[in-house]
């Protein structure tokens, strides 16, 4: 057992879902008729956390640090290397497909781009209404309706829209359709993949409430990931960081704002630009040198030692483990206060 | 300072089969020599189109600048003829876009790219533009360039192509650098050193540069004025200070407040601007935002409210604009 | 935008389920007719075609198998229509005969080998892996021969009738359908109501026939009109190498194949009306397909 297991889930903690392990290794072939395996993009590489019934765990990180593909290894989208992903302790990466579509009645998505999210030859009500027909959840022509409209008019669209293609709405009321898709079939459980990063920020404050006031309303546990720092601390309880497929920190949504403890987590924080052009001018900046590796390669010891100021010889032999550094603040940094002893 | 270019009462209007699409529908601003000006809006307020239309890019049909002018360098680049306006497009005004994967030829060399323009725009010799591009690429902070040059688009990150288009950008020596959504693109690390470079470079080669995005955060830090745009028409303008400081116009109130930000307390409720963006083929009589707009009064219904100044030098397009400044002045104090 | 085009959108726009109120059909015929003219022509020629070949014995003034000496190369006019062939049967009474060999075999082939394909290539695609490997090889294999070879093979096994020509020609055109609509699928599996679908819980029956194959429509349908074409000239090739339709029965190809091509010269009618029928029939269809494709694509709803 490490340090995660022992202390992220403590006793009397209502645990929803509970990720150990986790790792998503995509295989990169050559050859044209026999296909070899060269290599492995460790897109998720041992990673660890729990999400608490009714809480909203933000998964934070840059492009391609694996935080999709965490979120879809929870779902079994995709179905993980290795590890192991209990939902309500039921572990559902030893489920057969028959057993996971049964599942799906309690664990949905939401997905980033609205465009694409949406089959366009479908109406929003026909879309909306699809998990009720899948799971077996409309006993009745009429019951089916009336849920469609309930939905439709849950997340702020009229009833009459249902007729109407995906292309006939914007991109907020498309991604109100995918929320209202979500929710069909009562969920406990939804992962948001980046929901409001591909709308106008005047519409982005609308979906975010609305996932709030749902979430309040059906007592839903989210994992929301996304990469804007700022949507996050809004809608988070506590907070993860991803770098390059390892989670780098956990804290709950205060402590990791206030007092980030890995030195990538600071600098993430110092690069979010602030609109307002005197407080933005007077923010240090911790500039982080050259690009993220590739997950193809990816460095000895600690991931982030090639970008780190604080990085020494150590940081490139010893691959540091998330620990518990102060009360559920857990941090995977040798030079974190608190580690203790590599 | 001297004004470097004026667009003057832009009107480019798309006319699908539909409709009349309005996308820019009077638009005036100048950019002074050296200045970054910022052009911040929402998708399909028309802030790109405007920049298309100065560079006459605007794919026509089914688009047509239909009236105004743009003035750049004491000539209306609308009355040029084809021949001359290729000569001021990436000479003098270049551009950056917002993907630099798609915006390069994927079959082509760095090297093939970046002296293509200097080879045509300054007649230079092979070697003359090979030389010439090492040195932009490390003016731009490539690392190793001459190693670099030899590769494809797809051996570079996003970040890395994206100095690479504004190697490319700067290769002519231009005055005007259009950026359009530069950094929409790239992760938050990388968006900070994108900007530096860009302002840096800006300051060090008198540069104008036109910052053209979505996102607030973004160019409150590096534009020396900023227009707000809202539904083909400029609604607000004004110093950075002046605008995220002292909003005077509703939606520009909106958008501020409609985005968490880290440097103040968390609040319970995010403040959104209910509503939708209006249809550009249908706008309401009078002000486009005023199906969305909290201070709506009576007359909003029935005007355009023209864009006026309401302190030196800030300009605001709404009836009600100095009760908003007078709030917003009490407010700061 | 969306909010106020769309409301016009949708009380004008075709239903394309659910049924539609009895008056409602005219009208959607006529505002077919008024927006997509060509598309019209196109179907009312379709159309006339089919009326022609169901109602060929009423329609024909000989019997299109009769030899008359009397009228060997007879040319086009007051006798015969259309002329005589080189054994004085009517060209006109054995067009429309042909009619229905010719669109039988042409529609019923192009159809069924476009679906099988279509089926084949999306499946293929949404198993993907192993599966979709060997059927890519599997299709790889029957591309390697010439279609129209394909089909003389099967031909030679089945033996010469009408309904084998159909299935010769099906199973010649379905590795190719499933070559381009993979292609198509390949997309639309990146997409993420693909994913959505998946995360619901939907059957693998249900991901490929409510949300891949409907998004692969408009390239079936191009498909469908290519297909059609060339299939009523393989059909005559087939004929005409006397492994096809037996050469007493009219068809459009046979027609053009046989006697046409030797005696071009001496009675260029016996080419020119067989010709000219495939010719209008394709771009009847084409044109058809076409209106088809905008019609049936919602998000063209309300601009056509």
């Amino acid at each position: 057992m490490t340090a995660v297991e022992r202390t992220q889930r403590e006793p009397g903690d209502d645990v929803l879902i509970e990720v150990k392990h986790l790792k998503m290794y995509f295989p990169v072939t050559s050859g044209v008729l026999v296909q070899r395996t060269v290599g492995y993009i460790k897109a998720v590489d041992d990673v660890s956390f729990v999400v608490r019934r009714g809480e909203t765990l933000g998964l934070v990180g840059e492009s391609g640090c694996g935080k999709t593909t965490t979120g879809r290894c929870v779902l079994q989208l995709y179905r993980p290397t290795a590890g192991s992903v209990l939902f309500d302790g039921e572990d559902l990466c030893s489920m057969n497909g028959r057993e996971l579509r049964g599942m799906r009645r309690y664990m949905q998505v939401i997905f980033q781009d609205p465009y694409s999210s949406l089959n366009p030859r479908m109406t929003a009500g026909d879309i909306v209404g699809e998990p009720l027909l899948v799971q077996g959840l409309a006993t009745d022509r009429r019951a089916y309706r009336e849920r469609v409209a309930e939905l439709l008019s849950l997340v702020g669209l009229r009833t009459s829209m249902a007729d109407r293609f995906p292309h006939e709405f914007s991109g907020g009321q498309r991604q109100r359709i995918g929320v209202a898709r979500a929710l069909a079939v009562n969920p406990q459980f939804i992962v948001c993949d980046e929901p409001v990063s591909a709308l106008d920020v005047s519409i982005q404050a609308q979906i975010v409430n609305l996932l709030e006031e749902l979430q309040e309303k059906f007592d839903l546990t989210y994992l929301f990931i996304a990469h804007d720092l700022s949507v996050v601390r809004h809608i988070s309880d506590r907070v993860a960081v991803m770098y390059l497929g390892h989670i780098v920190e956990i804290a709950g949504r205060n402590a990791i704002y206030a007092t980030p403890l890995h030195p990538y987590t600071k600098a993430l924080l110092s690069a979010v630009p602030i609109p307002d052009p005197v407080i933005d001018t007077q923010r240090e900046r911790i500039p982080l040198a050259g690009e993220v590796p590739s997950p193809l390669n990816p460095p000895s010891g600690c991931v982030f030692h090639p970008r780190c100021w604080m990085a020494t010889a150590e940081c490139q032999q010893v691959i540091p483990e998330l620990r518990e550094v102060q009360t559920g603040h857990f941090v995977a940094c040798i030079h974190a206060p608190g580690y203790g002893s590599p | 300072m001297a004004t470097l270019l004026e667009v003057k009462d832009l009107r480019t209007h798309f006319f699908t089969r539909e409709g009349v699409v309005k996308a820019v529908d009077g638009v005036s601003y100048a950019i002074e020599e050296g200045e970054t000006l910022g052009l911040v809006g929402e998708s399909g307020c028309g802030k790109s189109v405007s920049a298309l239309s100065i560079m006459r890019l605007v794919p026509d049909p089914p688009g047509k600048t239909v009236g105004g002018e743009i003035i750049f360098d004491g000539q209306d680049l609308l009355k040029l003829p084809d021949s001359e306006i290729r000569r001021v497009r990436g000479k003098q005004i270049a551009m950056v876009y917002q993907e630099p994967m798609t915006s390069l030829n994927p079959v082509l060399t760095i090297e093939r790219q970046l002296t293509e323009s200097l080879e045509l725009h300054l007649a230079m010799s092979k070697t003359e533009a090979r030389r010439e591009a090492v040195r932009r690429l490390e003016q731009v902070g490539i690392p190793d360039p001459e190693r670099r040059l030899k590769q494809y688009p797809h051996q570079f990150s996003g970040g890395m192509l994206q100095r690479v288009m504004i190697a490319i950008a700067l290769s002519c020596n231009p005055k005007l650098i259009i950026a359009d959504e530069p950094t929409t693109a790239l992760d938050v690390t990388i968006q900070a050193q994108i900007l530096d470079l860009m302002k840096n470079l800006s300051r060090e080669y008198g540069v104008s540069l036109l910052i053209i995005t979505h996102n607030l955060g973004v160019v409150a830090r590096y534009a020396d004025r900023v227009n707000i745009m809202y539904a083909g028409k400029v609604i607000e303008r004004g110093t950075a200070r002046d605008i995220y400081r002292h909003p005077s116009h509703p939606y520009t109130l909106g958008l501020l407040n409609s985005v968490p930000r880290l440097d103040l307390p968390r609040t319970e409720k995010l403040d959104p601007i209910e509503g939708q963006p209006p249809d550009l083929m249908h706008l309401p009589a009078g002000c486009a935002f005023r199906e969305r707009c909290r201070f709506a009064i009576a007359r909003c219904a029935q005007e355009i409210p023209p864009l006026r100044p309401v302190s030196a030098g800030h300009l605001s397009a709404c009836f009600v604009a100095e009760t908003l400044l007078s709030r917003a002045k009490e407010h700061a104090a | 935008m969306a909010e106020q085009s769309g409301s016009i959108a949708v009380s004008s726009g075709v239903p394309i389920r659910g049924l539609m109120p009895g008056g409602a059909i005219w009208k959607h015929i006529s505002r077919f007719a008024r927006r997509k003219p060509l598309g019209a022509f196109g179907a009312v020629i379709a159309l006339i075609l089919i009326i022609v070949a169901v109602f060929a014995p009423f329609i024909a003034t000989h019997d299109p198998a009769a030899t008359n000496g009397a009228l060997v190369y007879a040319p086009p006019g007051s006798q015969l229509l259309l002329g005589g062939d080189q054994l004085g049967r009517d060209v006109f009474s054995r067009l429309v005969y042909g009619a229905r060999v010719s669109l039988y075999a042409g529609l019923l082939s192009a159809f069924i080998g476009a679906s099988i394909g279509m089926v084949v290539g999306v499946a293929s695609v949404h198993f993907g892996g192993k599966t979709d490997l060997i059927v890519q090889r599997i299709i790889d294999t029957m591309m390697a021969f010439p279609p129209l070879i394909l089909a003389i093979t099967i031909m030679a096994a089945l033996g010469a009738s009408l309904n084998n020509v159909v299935i010769a020609l099906t199973i010649a055109y379905i590795p190719s359908a499933a070559r381009v609509l993979r292609s198509q699928a390949l997309a639309i599996k990146e997409m993420d109501y693909i994913l959505a679908a998946r995360a619901i819980g939907a059957s693998h029956g249900r991901i490929i026939f409510r949300c891949m194959i409907p998004n692969c429509l408009a390239l079936y349908i191009v498909l469908v009109s290519v297909f059609l074409g060339t299939a009523i000239v393989a059909e005559a090739t087939l004929s005409f190498l006397g492994i096809g339709v037996p050469p007493d029965v009219p068809s459009w190809g046979g027609m053009l194949n046989g006697a046409a091509q030797t005696y071009v010269h001496l009675a260029p009618w016996l080419g020119v009306f067989p010709g000219l029928a495939i010719a209008i029939v394709v771009f009847a269809w084409n044109l058809l397909g076409d209106a088809l494709r905008d019609v049936l694509d919602p998000r063209l709803r309300g601009t056509w």
